[in-house]
Protein backbone atom coordinates (compact mmCIF):
# COMPACT_ATOMS: atom_id res chain seq x y z
CA UNK A 1 0.00 0.00 0.00
CA UNK A 2 1.38 3.49 -0.93
CA UNK A 3 0.32 5.79 1.62
CA UNK A 4 1.34 9.12 0.28
CA UNK A 5 -0.62 8.01 -3.07
CA UNK A 6 -3.84 7.22 -1.04
CA UNK A 7 -3.38 10.57 0.87
CA UNK A 8 -2.77 12.41 -2.07
CA UNK A 9 -6.00 10.87 -4.07
CA UNK A 10 -8.24 11.50 -0.53
CA UNK A 11 -7.29 15.12 -0.77
CA UNK A 12 -7.91 15.47 -4.19
CA UNK A 13 -11.36 13.99 -3.74
CA UNK A 14 -11.70 15.95 -0.54
CA UNK A 15 -11.02 19.55 -2.06
CA UNK A 16 -13.85 19.44 -4.90
CA UNK A 17 -16.31 17.79 -2.01
CA UNK A 18 -14.89 20.95 0.19
CA UNK A 19 -16.48 23.26 -2.01
CA UNK A 20 -19.83 21.32 -2.24
CA UNK A 21 -20.04 21.18 1.45
CA UNK A 22 -20.04 25.12 1.69
CA UNK A 23 -23.08 25.66 -0.51
CA UNK A 24 -26.31 26.51 0.95
CA UNK A 25 -28.19 23.33 0.24
CA UNK A 26 -25.66 21.05 1.95
CA UNK A 27 -25.11 24.13 5.17
CA UNK A 28 -28.97 24.55 5.57
CA UNK A 29 -30.08 20.55 5.57
CA UNK A 30 -27.47 19.87 8.09
CA UNK A 31 -28.67 22.96 10.23
CA UNK A 32 -32.08 21.73 9.41
CA UNK A 33 -31.69 18.10 10.64
CA UNK A 34 -29.79 19.54 13.51
CA UNK A 35 -32.48 21.63 14.72
CA UNK A 36 -35.04 18.73 14.39
CA UNK A 37 -32.72 16.81 16.76
CA UNK A 38 -32.01 13.79 14.08
CA UNK A 39 -28.56 14.57 13.10
CA UNK A 40 -25.68 16.30 15.26
CA UNK A 41 -22.91 18.24 13.49
CA UNK A 42 -19.67 19.48 14.60
CA UNK A 43 -19.52 22.32 12.33
CA UNK A 44 -22.59 23.59 11.55
CA UNK A 45 -25.29 24.92 14.40
CA UNK A 46 -28.78 23.93 14.44
CA UNK A 47 -31.15 26.85 12.49
CA UNK A 48 -35.24 26.73 12.17
CA UNK A 49 -35.19 27.09 8.42
CA UNK A 50 -36.97 23.89 6.22
CA UNK A 51 -35.18 22.69 3.42
CA UNK A 52 -36.80 21.14 0.42
CA UNK A 53 -36.57 17.65 -0.09
CA UNK A 54 -34.76 18.20 -3.26
CA UNK A 55 -31.89 19.70 -1.13
CA UNK A 56 -32.44 17.05 1.26
CA UNK A 57 -31.50 14.54 -1.60
CA UNK A 58 -28.63 16.50 -3.18
CA UNK A 59 -26.73 16.58 0.66
CA UNK A 60 -27.53 13.17 0.60
CA UNK A 61 -25.17 12.46 -1.60
CA UNK A 62 -22.71 13.91 0.59
CA UNK A 63 -23.83 12.82 3.92
CA UNK A 64 -25.51 9.51 3.80
CA UNK A 65 -26.70 9.86 7.09
CA UNK A 66 -29.13 12.30 5.59
CA UNK A 67 -30.72 9.57 3.55
CA UNK A 68 -31.06 7.34 6.02
CA UNK A 69 -33.49 9.40 7.53
CA UNK A 70 -35.62 10.41 4.69
CA UNK A 71 -37.63 7.62 3.91
CA UNK A 72 -39.13 7.96 7.94
CA UNK A 73 -39.23 11.84 7.58
CA UNK A 74 -41.79 12.06 4.62
CA UNK A 75 -43.95 9.22 6.41
CA UNK A 76 -43.91 10.47 9.65
CA UNK A 77 -43.32 13.79 9.86
CA UNK A 78 -43.71 14.65 5.99
CA UNK A 79 -44.26 18.17 6.77
CA UNK A 80 -40.26 18.74 7.82
CA UNK A 81 -39.52 19.05 4.40
CA UNK A 82 -40.76 20.98 1.15
CA UNK A 83 -41.90 18.27 -1.27
CA UNK A 84 -45.12 17.64 -3.41
CA UNK A 85 -46.31 14.40 -2.92
CA UNK A 86 -47.43 13.60 -6.38
CA UNK A 87 -43.48 14.72 -7.34
CA UNK A 88 -41.50 12.26 -5.27
CA UNK A 89 -38.47 10.60 -6.99
CA UNK A 90 -39.38 7.41 -8.52
CA UNK A 91 -36.82 5.40 -6.02
CA UNK A 92 -38.34 7.07 -2.83
CA UNK A 93 -42.16 6.71 -3.99
CA UNK A 94 -41.41 3.14 -3.86
CA UNK A 95 -39.92 3.08 -0.99
CA UNK A 96 -42.04 4.94 0.86
CA UNK A 97 -45.25 2.72 -0.99
CA UNK A 98 -43.16 -0.20 0.77
CA UNK A 99 -43.11 1.29 4.28
CA UNK A 100 -46.91 2.64 3.49
CA UNK A 101 -48.05 -1.05 2.21
CA UNK A 102 -46.07 -2.99 5.13
CA UNK A 103 -44.10 -4.59 2.34
CA UNK A 104 -40.73 -6.24 2.18
CA UNK A 105 -38.31 -3.03 2.80
CA UNK A 106 -35.62 -2.71 -0.62
CA UNK A 107 -32.52 -0.47 -0.68
CA UNK A 108 -32.71 3.30 -0.89
CA UNK A 109 -29.67 4.34 -2.68
CA UNK A 110 -27.71 2.31 -1.40
CA UNK A 111 -29.16 2.58 2.40
CA UNK A 112 -30.41 -0.91 3.59
CA UNK A 113 -33.40 -0.67 4.39
CA UNK A 114 -32.45 -2.31 7.97
CA UNK A 115 -30.99 1.27 8.35
CA UNK A 116 -34.09 3.74 7.59
CA UNK A 117 -36.42 1.66 8.44
CA UNK A 118 -35.12 1.97 12.23
CA UNK A 119 -36.11 5.14 11.93
CA UNK A 120 -39.78 4.85 11.89
CA UNK A 121 -40.15 3.92 15.66
CA UNK A 122 -37.56 6.10 16.58
CA UNK A 123 -37.36 8.26 19.43
CA UNK A 124 -35.65 10.75 17.47
CA UNK A 125 -38.73 10.92 15.28
CA UNK A 126 -40.73 11.66 18.13
CA UNK A 127 -38.21 14.77 19.44
CA UNK A 128 -38.51 16.08 15.86
CA UNK A 129 -42.47 16.00 15.50
CA UNK A 130 -42.12 17.79 18.54
CA UNK A 131 -39.96 20.41 17.72
CA UNK A 132 -41.38 20.72 14.42
CA UNK A 133 -44.71 22.22 15.77
CA UNK A 134 -42.77 24.81 17.67
CA UNK A 135 -44.39 28.21 17.70
CA UNK A 136 -41.34 31.06 17.03
CA UNK A 137 -39.88 33.25 19.69
CA UNK A 138 -42.14 36.35 20.73
CA UNK A 139 -40.82 38.94 19.41
CA UNK A 140 -41.87 41.77 22.30
CA UNK A 141 -39.26 41.29 25.45
CA UNK A 142 -38.50 43.08 28.16
CA UNK A 143 -34.41 43.91 28.58
CA UNK A 144 -33.77 42.16 32.36
CA UNK A 145 -35.08 38.80 31.60
CA UNK A 146 -34.58 38.69 27.88
CA UNK A 147 -31.52 36.59 28.56
CA UNK A 148 -32.81 34.15 30.96
CA UNK A 149 -36.00 34.00 28.86
CA UNK A 150 -33.83 32.79 25.94
CA UNK A 151 -31.73 30.53 27.96
CA UNK A 152 -34.92 28.81 29.53
CA UNK A 153 -36.84 28.75 25.83
CA UNK A 154 -33.57 27.27 24.13
CA UNK A 155 -33.25 25.01 26.89
CA UNK A 156 -36.98 23.72 26.83
CA UNK A 157 -36.37 23.44 22.95
CA UNK A 158 -32.97 21.34 23.01
CA UNK A 159 -35.42 19.08 25.58
CA UNK A 160 -38.25 19.04 22.89
CA UNK A 161 -40.30 20.08 26.16
CA UNK A 162 -43.63 22.17 25.71
CA UNK A 163 -43.73 24.89 29.02
CA UNK A 164 -46.22 22.19 30.83
CA UNK A 165 -44.22 19.11 30.76
CA UNK A 166 -41.17 21.00 31.77
CA UNK A 167 -43.31 22.09 34.72
CA UNK A 168 -44.47 18.73 35.60
CA UNK A 169 -41.12 16.99 35.22
CA UNK A 170 -39.16 19.78 37.56
CA UNK A 171 -41.79 20.64 39.57
CA UNK A 172 -41.66 24.32 38.61
CA UNK A 173 -44.80 26.78 38.40
CA UNK A 174 -46.11 27.17 34.66
CA UNK A 175 -46.83 30.47 34.90
CA UNK A 176 -43.42 31.53 36.15
CA UNK A 177 -41.89 29.43 32.69
CA UNK A 178 -43.95 31.25 30.74
CA UNK A 179 -43.56 34.42 32.11
CA UNK A 180 -39.91 34.34 32.51
CA UNK A 181 -39.70 33.04 28.62
CA UNK A 182 -41.72 36.21 27.33
CA UNK A 183 -39.95 38.93 29.79
CA UNK A 184 -42.85 39.57 31.52
CA UNK A 185 -41.25 39.01 34.78
CA UNK A 186 -38.70 39.80 37.71
CA UNK A 187 -38.62 36.36 39.11
CA UNK A 188 -36.82 36.03 42.19
CA UNK A 189 -33.16 34.83 41.83
CA UNK A 190 -33.85 31.96 43.96
CA UNK A 191 -36.85 30.64 41.48
CA UNK A 192 -34.73 31.94 38.45
CA UNK A 193 -31.87 29.66 39.52
CA UNK A 194 -34.35 26.59 40.12
CA UNK A 195 -35.37 26.99 36.87
CA UNK A 196 -31.48 27.81 35.38
CA UNK A 197 -30.30 24.73 37.20
CA UNK A 198 -32.56 22.20 35.00
CA UNK A 199 -30.72 23.45 32.06
CA UNK A 200 -27.16 23.45 34.08
CA UNK A 201 -27.00 26.86 34.56
CA UNK A 202 -27.22 29.67 36.95
CA UNK A 203 -27.37 33.12 37.34
CA UNK A 204 -23.58 33.62 38.65
CA UNK A 205 -22.40 31.46 35.39
CA UNK B 1 -22.48 15.67 27.30
CA UNK B 2 -21.61 12.02 27.31
CA UNK B 3 -19.47 11.84 30.19
CA UNK B 4 -21.83 13.68 32.28
CA UNK B 5 -24.66 10.85 31.40
CA UNK B 6 -22.38 8.15 32.59
CA UNK B 7 -21.91 10.00 35.48
CA UNK B 8 -25.92 10.24 36.04
CA UNK B 9 -26.20 6.66 35.24
CA UNK B 10 -23.23 5.82 37.88
CA UNK B 11 -25.15 7.97 41.08
CA UNK B 12 -28.37 5.94 39.86
CA UNK B 13 -26.60 2.65 40.02
CA UNK B 14 -25.38 3.49 42.96
CA UNK B 15 -28.74 4.88 44.63
CA UNK B 16 -30.16 0.97 43.36
CA UNK B 17 -27.16 -0.88 44.65
CA UNK B 18 -27.56 0.88 47.97
CA UNK B 19 -31.54 0.12 47.83
CA UNK B 20 -31.02 -3.44 47.26
CA UNK B 21 -27.80 -3.82 50.04
CA UNK B 22 -30.76 -2.42 52.77
CA UNK B 23 -33.31 -5.20 51.39
CA UNK B 24 -31.01 -7.93 50.94
CA UNK B 25 -31.13 -8.26 47.16
CA UNK B 26 -28.32 -8.85 44.88
CA UNK B 27 -26.44 -5.82 43.51
CA UNK B 28 -26.11 -4.55 39.71
CA UNK B 29 -22.72 -5.57 38.93
CA UNK B 30 -19.81 -3.17 37.73
CA UNK B 31 -20.35 -2.81 33.98
CA UNK B 32 -17.70 -1.04 31.32
CA UNK B 33 -19.31 0.68 27.84
CA UNK B 34 -17.26 1.01 25.26
CA UNK B 35 -18.36 3.80 23.32
CA UNK B 36 -17.87 3.45 19.48
CA UNK B 37 -19.06 5.12 15.72
CA UNK B 38 -19.60 8.00 15.47
CA UNK B 39 -20.04 9.19 19.16
CA UNK B 40 -16.75 7.80 19.61
CA UNK B 41 -15.09 10.48 16.62
CA UNK B 42 -17.65 13.25 18.28
CA UNK B 43 -16.20 12.58 21.44
CA UNK B 44 -12.53 12.67 20.10
CA UNK B 45 -12.75 16.43 18.70
CA UNK B 46 -11.16 15.32 15.19
CA UNK B 47 -10.69 18.52 13.41
CA UNK B 48 -13.18 17.06 10.27
CA UNK B 49 -16.79 17.55 9.26
CA UNK B 50 -18.59 14.92 11.69
CA UNK B 51 -22.16 14.24 11.80
CA UNK B 52 -24.10 11.65 13.94
CA UNK B 53 -27.96 10.55 13.96
CA UNK B 54 -29.10 10.47 17.27
CA UNK B 55 -28.07 6.92 17.98
CA UNK B 56 -25.48 6.41 20.65
CA UNK B 57 -23.07 3.10 19.54
CA UNK B 58 -22.14 1.60 23.00
CA UNK B 59 -21.01 -2.16 23.58
CA UNK B 60 -21.64 -2.82 26.98
CA UNK B 61 -22.06 -6.18 29.75
CA UNK B 62 -24.60 -4.15 31.51
CA UNK B 63 -28.02 -5.55 32.70
CA UNK B 64 -31.36 -4.47 30.88
CA UNK B 65 -32.22 -2.40 34.04
CA UNK B 66 -28.88 0.28 33.64
CA UNK B 67 -29.35 0.04 29.54
CA UNK B 68 -33.05 1.54 30.13
CA UNK B 69 -31.51 3.68 32.38
CA UNK B 70 -28.75 4.81 30.04
CA UNK B 71 -31.82 5.77 27.24
CA UNK B 72 -33.56 7.44 29.64
CA UNK B 73 -30.94 9.80 30.28
CA UNK B 74 -29.82 9.90 26.32
CA UNK B 75 -33.32 10.58 25.39
CA UNK B 76 -33.14 13.54 27.79
CA UNK B 77 -30.65 14.93 25.73
CA UNK B 78 -32.20 14.27 22.54
CA UNK B 79 -29.88 10.64 22.21
CA UNK B 80 -30.64 7.32 21.84
CA UNK B 81 -28.84 4.17 22.88
CA UNK B 82 -28.51 1.87 19.48
CA UNK B 83 -29.88 -1.69 20.67
CA UNK B 84 -27.62 -3.43 17.85
CA UNK B 85 -24.40 -1.98 19.66
CA UNK B 86 -23.09 -5.22 20.70
CA UNK B 87 -23.04 -6.35 16.81
CA UNK B 88 -20.52 -3.85 16.09
CA UNK B 89 -17.29 -5.16 14.69
CA UNK B 90 -14.30 -3.94 16.27
CA UNK B 91 -10.53 -5.42 15.99
CA UNK B 92 -9.61 -7.00 19.36
CA UNK B 93 -6.11 -4.81 19.62
CA UNK B 94 -8.73 -1.71 19.55
CA UNK B 95 -7.24 1.33 22.39
CA UNK B 96 -10.05 3.01 24.83
CA UNK B 97 -9.86 5.62 26.75
CA UNK B 98 -11.16 7.03 29.26
CA UNK B 99 -14.51 9.05 29.57
CA UNK B 100 -15.83 8.40 32.73
CA UNK B 101 -14.78 5.97 35.60
CA UNK B 102 -16.88 6.00 38.30
CA UNK B 103 -17.99 3.27 40.95
CA UNK B 104 -20.00 1.18 38.96
CA UNK B 105 -19.72 2.34 35.57
CA UNK B 106 -16.78 3.17 33.58
CA UNK B 107 -17.64 4.21 30.00
CA UNK B 108 -14.41 4.24 27.69
CA UNK B 109 -14.08 5.68 23.68
CA UNK B 110 -12.15 3.98 21.00
CA UNK B 111 -9.38 5.72 19.16
CA UNK B 112 -10.62 6.81 15.91
CA UNK B 113 -8.35 4.66 13.85
CA UNK B 114 -9.76 2.14 15.20
CA UNK B 115 -13.51 3.45 14.47
CA UNK B 116 -12.72 3.80 11.05
CA UNK B 117 -11.55 0.87 10.65
CA UNK B 118 -14.07 -0.60 11.91
CA UNK B 119 -16.25 1.63 9.31
CA UNK B 120 -14.18 0.80 6.17
CA UNK B 121 -14.44 -2.79 7.10
CA UNK B 122 -18.10 -3.22 7.92
CA UNK B 123 -19.81 -0.59 6.58
CA UNK B 124 -17.87 1.47 3.27
CA UNK B 125 -20.52 2.92 1.05
CA UNK B 126 -21.88 4.74 3.96
CA UNK B 127 -18.66 5.82 5.18
CA UNK B 128 -16.73 6.33 1.94
CA UNK B 129 -16.90 10.12 2.17
CA UNK B 130 -16.34 10.22 6.04
CA UNK B 131 -13.03 8.20 5.12
CA UNK B 132 -12.17 10.16 2.33
CA UNK B 133 -11.92 13.53 4.81
CA UNK B 134 -9.79 10.92 7.63
CA UNK B 135 -6.94 9.99 5.26
CA UNK B 136 -6.55 13.71 3.20
CA UNK B 137 -6.17 14.71 7.22
CA UNK B 138 -3.07 12.86 7.34
CA UNK B 139 -4.30 9.98 9.95
CA UNK B 140 -1.59 8.03 12.61
CA UNK B 141 0.64 5.27 10.72
CA UNK B 142 -1.50 2.46 12.65
CA UNK B 143 -4.34 3.18 10.94
CA UNK B 144 -2.85 1.98 7.57
CA UNK B 145 -0.74 -0.57 9.18
CA UNK B 146 -4.61 -1.94 10.37
CA UNK B 147 -6.26 -1.54 6.74
CA UNK B 148 -3.42 -3.62 5.63
CA UNK B 149 -3.56 -6.03 8.22
CA UNK B 150 -7.27 -6.46 7.78
CA UNK B 151 -7.23 -6.19 3.94
CA UNK B 152 -9.21 -3.06 3.42
CA UNK B 153 -8.62 -1.60 -0.20
CA UNK B 154 -8.21 1.85 0.95
CA UNK B 155 -7.53 2.87 -2.59
CA UNK B 156 -10.90 1.03 -4.07
CA UNK B 157 -13.20 3.11 -1.03
CA UNK B 158 -11.83 6.15 -2.53
CA UNK B 159 -12.57 5.05 -6.19
CA UNK B 160 -15.85 4.09 -5.84
CA UNK B 161 -18.82 5.34 -7.79
CA UNK B 162 -20.57 7.73 -5.23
Amino acid sequence: MNIEEIVKLAKQREDADKVKKAEPYFVKTIAWFHYLGLLRHNNIEACRHTVTLEDALKAGALEPRILELIPAMIVSIPKALKFVPEKLPADLARVVRNIRERKVGIPFRKVPARAYLHWLNAQAMEVAKRRLNFRKAPRRRVANTHDIGDIIRQGRINLALTQRQLSKKYDLSLRVIRDLEQGKLDASIKVANKILAVFGRSLNA
Amino acid sequence: MIAEIFEKLDQWVGQQNAEATREGLPAIPRCEFRIVGQTALMEANLKIDLASTADVDAMNNATYAVIAKLNDLLQAKGLEYDQLSNEIWMPPESKYVDVFRGTWVVAIRAEPEFVMLSKAKKARAKNKKLLQQYIASSPPRTFFDLCQKYKVNLKQILQDEP
